[in-house]
This record gives C-alpha cells, structure tokens and sequence, in this order.
C-alpha cells in the first residue's frame, strides 16, 4: 500500500465518520457529497477509474442532490401546517422582524 | 426491557459481533492480491477472445450482458415508480411555492456560476459521449457515460433556473429516449437469440482490439446504456425537483 492510497483510506474514513456524526440533514447531504467525492478519489487511486466516473456523479451529485430537494420538500410541508394552525402570527415573520431590529 | 438489560445485551452482542468481525479481516489475503482464478483467466483471454482493451467492460457487456441487462431494467422500474408515486394529482397545482410561502427569494447565481458551469455542460455532453463509445477502449462504460451525461443536465439547471430547464427539457423526450434504450437493449439480445440460439450472445464482429468498431456488440449496447441511464437519472431529478415546487391545494 503507498502513502497516497492510506492517505486516502484515512480520507475516507475522516469523511464518513463526518457524515455520521452531521446531524442536521441538509449539513449532511452536503458533507455526503463531500465524502462522495473523496470516496471517488480512493477508487481511483485503487485502479478503478470506471467505478470512480460513477461514484462521482452518483454519490457526490445526484444522491444529495435528492436528499435536498426532498428536504425542501418537507420543510415546506411542515411549514404550510404551522401556518395553517397559527393563522395570525407564522413564526417565520417574528424572527426575521426580530433580526431587522 | 429495562435499560440496563438494554445496554448489556447491546454489549455482548457488539463483543462478539466485534470478534468475528476481526476474525474475518485476519482471514483476508493481503492487499493488493487478487486470487480469484477466474478473474486472471479473463485477463488473460478476453483482450484476444472478444476484441475488448478494457476487460471490464467485456465482462459487463459480454461475459455477463444478463446482469446488465437486468441491473438497467431494475433502474427502469425505479425511474417508473418514482414517476408514479410523485406524479402531479388532482389537487396539486404547479406553482413556485418558495417565495409566497417563506417570504425569502432564492439568491441569485453568480455570474463565475453560470461562465463555468456554461463552459462546462458542452464538455460534459462529449465526456459523457467518450465514456460511452469507448468503454471496450479504456475506462468507462455506458453507465458512467449515462450519469455523466445525466449530470450536464444539472449543470444546466445550475446555470439557469427551473422555469428554463423545463422549457429545454421535455420530459417526453427524456421518458421515450429512456423507453425505446431500454427496448433496444431487450431486442438486441433477441439477435442473438435468432442467430446464435442464445439470448444476449454477441452476433457482431469482434475486430481488431484497439480500434473503435472492436469489441463486437459492446460499441452499440454501450451507448443504448448511456442514453437509457442518463435519462433515467434526469427523470428522476426531474420527478423530485416539479415536487419541491408543486403546492398541495387545501
């Protein structure tokens, strides 16, 4: 094994310990892009370029890419439902005149 | 169950599982050595038995064109069911909820954004092209073809905004060139079927390794692939992002 493929091993492992221990889900979906990519990385210092062309854009793109837009996806639902059981005061608008002050 | 039966059930569990996990690494031939003699023998005689550079894709393609086949119509069936569990019903109507919902606009992309990314989605169509034509040359293939072509499409949603990417892409197009790929793939194995008397079995000419019609039906079964796969997977991003601006009528 060459210093670069363990240096890459460690990569990896840093990163993915990384995604597990994000616990927000959008933060998440970002930092498993990133381990997508370090992860494609290792493959192809491991000889496998053809397996690393697809991590690249399964891992590193399209999966977060998912992941945020059902996140979106959620928060909006969630959204609406407060605003349905709060009519009068969303507590979106309090915060953001909150920060204008 | 109490917490602490809990904890030490989880404790145990973890030892022993833990114990035969290192049992099992200490059982594994170094690294860096490969001992399976099947792999070797195709090494050995696929570059002169089946016209291939890239003995990987003559194992995907050729060898073992069943598992890719099969493995592109689970991608299919995916693709269909996520078009059916998040098409646009009754009481949905298309809408950019984003704004009238949050109050907040989505900031604009930045111009450095839209000059690379537009600089990129040309080179990205033909690396995803190259990827696809020249899998029985050199890395590559036609999956990683189709997901590099599939992501010049989310380069061009990044560049622009929905409303353009919709209008430039039509998901008729995208469902046909994904529908009649995955068909081809099918019917071409059925030419095997007729001339050789086995389903999938090469009927083309293997040429000379090295050159771009080599390979028998790898060329043309590669790029079927890719442009399944990266419809495929623009449809998926497609179904996902039409739901992130659909709004649920109450």
């Amino acid at each position: 094994m060459t210093g670069l493929v363990a240096a890459g091993f460690v990569m990896v492992a840093a990163a993915g310990t990384g995604v597990v221990l994000t616990r927000d889900p959008a933060e998440q979906a970002v930092s498993l892009s990133l381990f997508g990519l370090l992860l494609s990385v290792l493959f192809l210092l491991l000889d496998a370029p053809g397996v690393a062309l697809s991590e690249l854009v399964v891992g590193a793109v399209a999966v977060p890419l998912m992941v945020l837009l059902a996140l979106s996806k959620a928060k909006d639902y969630a959204r609406r439902h407060r605003a349905a059981e709060e009519p009068e005061e969303p507590e979106e608008q309090q915060e953001a005149e909150g920060e204008g002050e | 169950m109490s917490e602490g039966i809990r904890r030490w059930t989880v404790v145990v569990a973890g030892c022993l599982l833990g114990g035969l996990l290192v049992a099992a690494f200490t059982g594994l031939p170094a690294f860096g050595t490969f001992e399976g003699h099947y792999g070797q023998l195709l090494v050995r005689e696929a570059p002169g038995a089946r016209g291939v550079a890239n003995v990987v894709t003559g194992v995907v393609f050729d060898y073992r064109s069943m598992d890719t086949l099969i493995e592109e119509l689970i991608l299919f069936t995916a693709v269909a069911g996520v078009a059916l569990l998040l098409r646009k019903t009754g009481e949905e109507r298309s809408e950019a909820p984003e704004e009238a919902v949050s109050g907040r606009t989505a900031p604009a992309t930045s111009a450095l954004v839209r000059l690379v990314g537009l600089l990129f989605v040309g080179l990205d169509v033909l690396y995803g092209f190259h990827l696809a034509a020249h899998g029985h040359l050199s890395a590559g293939g036609g999956f990683q073809g189709g997901v590099v072509l599939a992501s010049a499409f989310v380069l061009v949603y990044l560049v622009t905004d929905f409303e353009i990417f919709e209008r430039l892409v039509s998901r008729t197009l995208l469902e046909t060139v994904e529908a009649v790929s995955v068909g081809a793939f099918v019917l071409a194995g059925a030419a095997g079927l007729v001339w050789t008397g086995s389903y999938l079995l090469n009927v083309l000419p293997d040429g000379r390794v090295g050159r771009l019609l080599s390979g028998g039906h790898i060329f043309p079964l590669g790029l079927l692939v890719a442009f399944a796969v990266g419809a495929g997977i623009v449809l998926l991003l497609t179904e996902f992002l039409v739901q992130a601006l659909i709004q649920r009528e109450e």
